[in-house]
């Protein structure tokens, strides 16, 4: 109840930036549909009175009145439609940034988190959701509670009766269709979407385990898992259907209801001598003609189910995601850089406070200029060094700086130029490998994205596309093979030109006569900047200057200290407390 | 229009879910005419005659039963329509299953597999609409106005007559306004869609701007590109709406010229009351089902974008054909592939060019080379993953392409560079490969792959689930249960794609030794690497793009260096 509660304050919040023009939409949508109301009575009224052999000349109002109104309508609906989709455009605009802001504004471990579960691409559709929140939740029953009430005014003022009487059956249909709608299919919606994520886990495990699970037989097995997982969504769904359909059959009785409620009153009226007989018909007919405008209102729930449940997925990424503002992080003083390009000691840091300890003590320093190399069995800690250096994030314990500034007190800008980073997964975006490359250096010159190229062994292959470097990549572009993939994010840090390149298994997926290339660019590149390098490959190993050996619960070997001898000694400084730079030390 | 149409037979070969969604809909439109009828009939009375109510109790009552029946069919054609939909997206559900699997990792695996699982998650949802809303729709959009212009002839020729001429207008000038509108309409739609993978791409690409700084870039980036997208669709949609502005004028001008003409022929004396009121309750009737088709409208074209992606993929050829008549499949493991070619479908490079290579029983041998040299390709074509399009491979002298696909998968276990695991415990998963296995067993073998302390440190040992796509153990470890796996299969021929490559070289000495252990000397071996300690499981390397050397003692010695291999080629 309480997420029902708050995504209902993010849409509010998103609703009142464009309300001028959803209130003008609504108002068009509450005229639409009171002109077809007018045309049912005035036509009768029409009919009633030429029965009557009234002269001619007395039907003229009525005859313009049916003509003004028969078009009123279609003018009105068209004029309606513009105004309330240009408000959804709006109001997308809105949500689009709003999310992209509440996202942006995240850690950076907090994000690829929600990538591995596909939560960004679920914020994609459930901002998709939202986009016909006003068009299907918002205006049916505004419109709907408008014409009830001007049509019970309207036959109010023949007779108060009949006012009352006609208030009370559309009343029913205004609460009791969308009251049962909801009730039949509580909890539906929620069971629905849950089913939906799981039928797309087994499709996801399906495709991409399709080589084991051939292998292994074990494909009926599958098969029967996506078709339960079928049945289930179907199963929810069969619950939506059955509560819309007895929402729609409420309407169906309303509409039968209302002349035999009003017929009766209004035959006594006539006898009675209070109404003529020649607006019997009207008083019947009105009340029929406004049954439209109730007609969306058993969809509307269920649209109001999703979109509650899409804002409150929403609203739960964080404050950002209604209209908030990006945050500020103040300049600071530049200090002159240290003897180091990297140093921990006694570092901690988790990704969670329930979850365990991926760095637990672990101290180690990198002198300026080097080419080291960090090993040590997978889940020590190395990749989650090296987003921390890149990503300047605070929330670890201990000291961490990066040429002897404290990363925690980076600001994002300063944090770009000093270090590069390639991870594991390089996004490419559906631009030109150009687009792409210039990500990092907006600015760059053909020369210098060549120049990177070379350094990434990306030359032949840029060569060997059909447009060279304004080749498509990304979804509906060219597909890369993951080794092509690496060398591009590669060459993208190495456009990024920082004094500290920091890179996940840059060489993992490439053979053995690229990565030597690859290799010898990046030695090359020591000792103007230094690399750290994340690697198991024993090429990368023999070419290091110093080599760290990660341990699960924090400790640091560096086997090979002998290697860091000819470098020159940095000079000394005031960190004398600090623990030997290339000695192992144990938390 | 085609997918549309193969929609269309694919509803109708659920033959009683179709009649019966179809025929309940009709009748509720035949019964929103009756209702119309005993309503003109009761307010004429009551026009006419100023009869006390109760009078019209029989009237009433009548009218009473057919709007509760009205109701309930209102309701049951909702879920009727429901299941027909459930029922053909469950046939074709399974369907997409078993075709994707049948053309294989080959064809799923990849930067496909995000757009194949949209496909085969959202885009059969998408259908839905077209089998529960626009195919019934369609239905009574089809009868309901035929029906209600032979009731209005018959009771007033004129009336009639006008509601025949205005009625085809509507279709008339939706086509007209529509074929315009439409193609505009539809390159819109391709844009909004566009627009939203832009979305979708950014935000996924996120943590990528993040790292060089470009995210807050893309904030102004989001914003100006749907406020252009805006201001562009606003100016389509004004055209696109003209089609619906057209269907309402002549639905509500129609209803206004027969109330005027109608008034008209009531001062002269040349139509009765009740027929006059009985055409104007149901002209309304004639449009409404119309209206509420031009309101399916994106629901209809949606469906038929994502049936043409479906379609596309169940009409994909496979390359093999699927039924070879049963045989044994041979247990003698001579694997020779004679002249081997493979091109894969649209490349007009082959990704194996003439590949020869013999492979006697109980041999062990490493496939060395460059990225790209089709080492990969080798070992899915083994596998029946792809097939040669060129030369043939043969086992014991049987042609591959001969051998039943699943049997032959029987006699191969396989490590692949990312190897799959259910949610399922640890136990589970080993027994898939072996259902006999023993704990005793188990634990044996993954003690000899160096998973023996990670498996008893988990909170329930053996009995651990492994967490979605067994994400609960790091790359390394889930190398080594997928090796564990192969090793507890027991086939007499192992295919092994990089299986050390995410171990550090402390693990990966200490696996080996256990899987040099396991092999045994009756088990074929075939592997891929790039790591010189895994070369040395081999008897012969062979390095492609080169020739194939023959060398058992170099494979031996430990100074072997995958670098100086590749030298030679």
């Amino acid at each position: 109840m309480k997420d029902t509660g708050s995504g209902m304050r993010l849409l509010w919040s998103w609703m009142r930036l464009t309300w001028p023009r959803l209130a003008v939409a609504a108002l068009l949508g509450t005229l639409t549909i009171a002109s077809s109301v007018a045309l049912t009575v005035v036509s009768a009224g029409l009919i009633c009175h030429a029965a009557l052999r009234v002269p001619l000349a007395e039907l003229q109002l009525a005859i313009v009145g049916v003509r003004f109104f028969g078009l009123s309508r279609a003018g009105l609906r068209y004029l309606e439609r513009l105004v309330s989709h240009s408000a959804t455009f709006a109001l997308l605009a809105k949500m689009r940034t709003a999310c992209y802001r509440a996202l942006e504004a995240m850690r950076p471990a907090q994000l690829r988190s929600l990538g591995r579960g596909d939560v960004l691409a679920r914020v994609v559709s459930d901002v998709e959701t939202l986009e016909h929140f006003y068009l299907r939740v918002v205006a049916p029953p505004l419109i709907a509670l408008a014409i009830t009430l001007l049509t019970s005014a309207l036959l109010a003022g023949w007779s108060p009766a009949l006012g009352l009487r006609a208030l009370a059956v559309l009343g029913v249909g205004l609460v009791l269709a969308p009251l049962l709608t909801w009730r039949m299919s509580r909890g539906a919606g929620a069971a629905e979407v849950q089913a939906r994520a799981s039928l797309k886990a087994a499709w996801v495990d399906t495709l991409q385990g399709a080589g084991d699970l051939l292998m292994l037989g074990a494909q009926e097995r599958m098969r029967a898992r996506t078709g339960q997982e079928l049945s289930r969504v179907q199963a929810a769904q069969s619950r939506i259907a059955s509560a819309e359909g007895a929402g729609n059959a409420v309407g169906v009785l309303v509409g039968g209801l209302i002349p035999l409620v009003l017929l009766p009153c209004a035959l006594d009226l006539v006898r009675g001598g209070d109404l003529g007989v020649a607006d019997l018909a009207m008083m019947v007919l009105a009340p029929i003609a406004a049954l439209e405008a109730l007609a969306g209102l058993p969809l509307a729930v269920q649209a109001l189910g999703h979109s509650l449940a899409a804002a409150s997925r929403l609203q739960a990424l964080g404050p950002g995601a209604g209209a908030g503002e990006t945050e500020h992080t103040p300049a600071r003083v530049e200090s002159a850089p240290g003897p180091f390009a990297v140093e921990a000691y006694d570092l901690h840091y988790r990704y969670d406070a329930d979850l365990p300890w991926v760095l637990e003590g672990t101290s180690l320093a990198v002198r300026t200029g080097t080419f080291a190399v960090l090993t040590g069995e997978s889940g020590a800690g190395k990749s989650t060094l090296l987003h921390l250096l890149a990503e300047a994030q605070a929330g670890y314990g201990g000291e961490l700086q990066l040429a002897g500034q404290e990363v925690r007190d980076l600001d994002e800008e300063r944090r770009r130029r000093k270090v590069a980073l390639v991870t594991q997964s390089t996004h490419l975006f559906n631009a030109t490998l150009r687009d792409n490359l210039r990500l990092a250096q907006p600015g760059a010159t053909d020369a210098e994205l060549h120049r990177a190229a070379e350094g990434a062994c990306l030359t032949e292959w840029i060569a060997s596309l059909p447009d060279g470097l304004d080749s498509w990549m990304g979804e509906e572009g060219l597909r890369l093979s993951g080794g092509e993939r690496q060398r591009v994010a590669i060459a993208r840090a190495l456009l990024q030109d920082t004094p500290l390149l920091l890179l996940d298994e840059p060489t993992a997926e490439l053979d053995a006569v690229t990565e030597q290339h690859v290799l010898e660019h990046l030695k090359s590149l020591c000792p103007q900047r230094t690399v750290l390098m994340v690697t198991h490959r024993p090429a990368a190993l023999a070419c290091a200057d110093v080599t760290f050996r990660l341990e699960l619960g924090g400790g640091v070997h560096t086997p090979c200290p002998e290697r860091t001898a000819s470098l020159p000694d940095p000079e000394t400084s005031s960190k004398t407390s600090r623990p030997d730079a290339w000695s192992a030390t144990n938390a | 229009m085609r997918p549309e149409r193969r929609l269309g037979a694919l509803a109708r070969a659920h033959r009683g879910a179709f009649l019966a969604a179809l025929s309940v809909s009709a009748a509720t439109g035949v019964l929103a005419v009756a209702q119309a009828a005993v309503l003109a009939h009761l307010l004429a009375r009551a026009f006419l005659e100023r009869p006390r109510w109760e009078t019209l109790g029989g009237e009433l009552g009548g009218f009473a039963a057919l709007v509760v029946g009205r109701a309930v069919l209102t309701w049951a054609g909702r879920r009727l329509s429901h299941r027909l939909a459930a029922r053909v997206k469950s046939a074709l559900h399974g369907e997409l299953h078993a075709k994707l699997l049948a053309l294989g990792p080959a064809f799923t695996r990849g930067e496909r597999s995000g757009e194949l699982i949209a496909t085969a998650t959202e885009g059969i949802e998408q259908l839905d609409a077209f089998f529960s809303r626009v195919l019934p729709q369609r239905v009574v959009a089809g009868l309901v106005p035929l029906g209600v212009i032979v009731v209005v002839a018959l009771k007033d020729g004129a009336s009639g007559a006008l509601l025949a001429v205005a009625a085809p207008l509507v279709p008339i000038f939706m086509i007209l306004i529509g074929k315009q509108a439409q193609a505009r309409n539809e390159r819109q739609w391709v844009e909004l869609r566009r627009m939203a993978a832009h979305f979708l791409d950014v935000i996924q690409g996120l943590p990528t701007l993040k790292l060089v700084g470009r995210s807050r870039h893309q904030l102004e980036v989001i914003g100006r590109m749907t406020d252009r997208f805006a201001s562009t669709t606003m100016g389509v949609l004004r055209v696109a709406f003209l089609s619906a502005l057209v269907l309402e004028l002549v639905a509500t001008l129609s209803t206004a010229l027969l109330a005027v003409t109608l008034g008209v022929r009531l001062v002269s004396g040349t139509v009765g009351f009740e027929v006059a009121l009985f055409v104007l309750l149901l002209a309304p009737e004639l449009f409404a089902p119309l209206r509420a088709l031009g309101a399916q409208h994106h629901a209809g074209m949606a469906a038929a974008t994502a049936a043409e992606r479906i379609f596309a993929l169940l009409d994909e050829p496979l390359t093999r054909a699927a039924q070879v008549p049963p045989r044994a499949v041979p247990s003698r493991m001579e694997v020779r592939f004679e002249d081997v070619t493979y091109q894969p479908p649209g490349s007009p490079v082959p990704t194996l060019e003439r590949f020869e290579l013999t492979v006697s029983p109980g041999e062990r041998v490493a496939l060395v080379g460059a990225s790209g040299v089709g080492k990969s390709t080798v070992l899915d074509l083994l596998l029946g993953f792809r097939e040669p399009t060129q030369g043939r491979i043969l086992v014991d002298g049987v042609p591959l392409a001969a051998l039943p696909l699943e049997g032959w998968r029987k006699q191969v276990a396989w490590v692949s560079q990312r190897p799959y695991f259910f949610d399922a415990p640890v136990r589970d998963n080993l027994l898939l490969a072996q259902p006999g296995a023993s704990d005793a067993e188990l634990m044996r073998i993954l003690r000899e792959v160096e998973l023996g302390p990670v498996i008893a440190r988990l909170p329930k040992g053996l009995d651990t689930p492994l967490g979605e796509r067994g994400l609960r153990l790091s790359g390394g470890q889930r190398q080594r249960l997928a090796l564990a796996r192969a090793l507890l299969q027991d086939a007499p021929l192992l295919l092994l794609d990089e299986p050390t490559s995410q171990l550090d070289d402390v693990t990966e000495a200490a696996v080996l030794h256990g899987v040099k252990r396991l092999l045994g000397r009756e088990k074929t071996l075939l592997l891929v690497t790039h790591r010189p300690a895994a070369l040395r499981l081999a008897d012969r390397i062979v390095v492609m793009g080169g020739r194939a050397l023959r060398t058992p003692e170099r494979a031996a010695s430990t100074s072997l260096h995958h670098a100086s291999a590749v030298e030679h080629s």
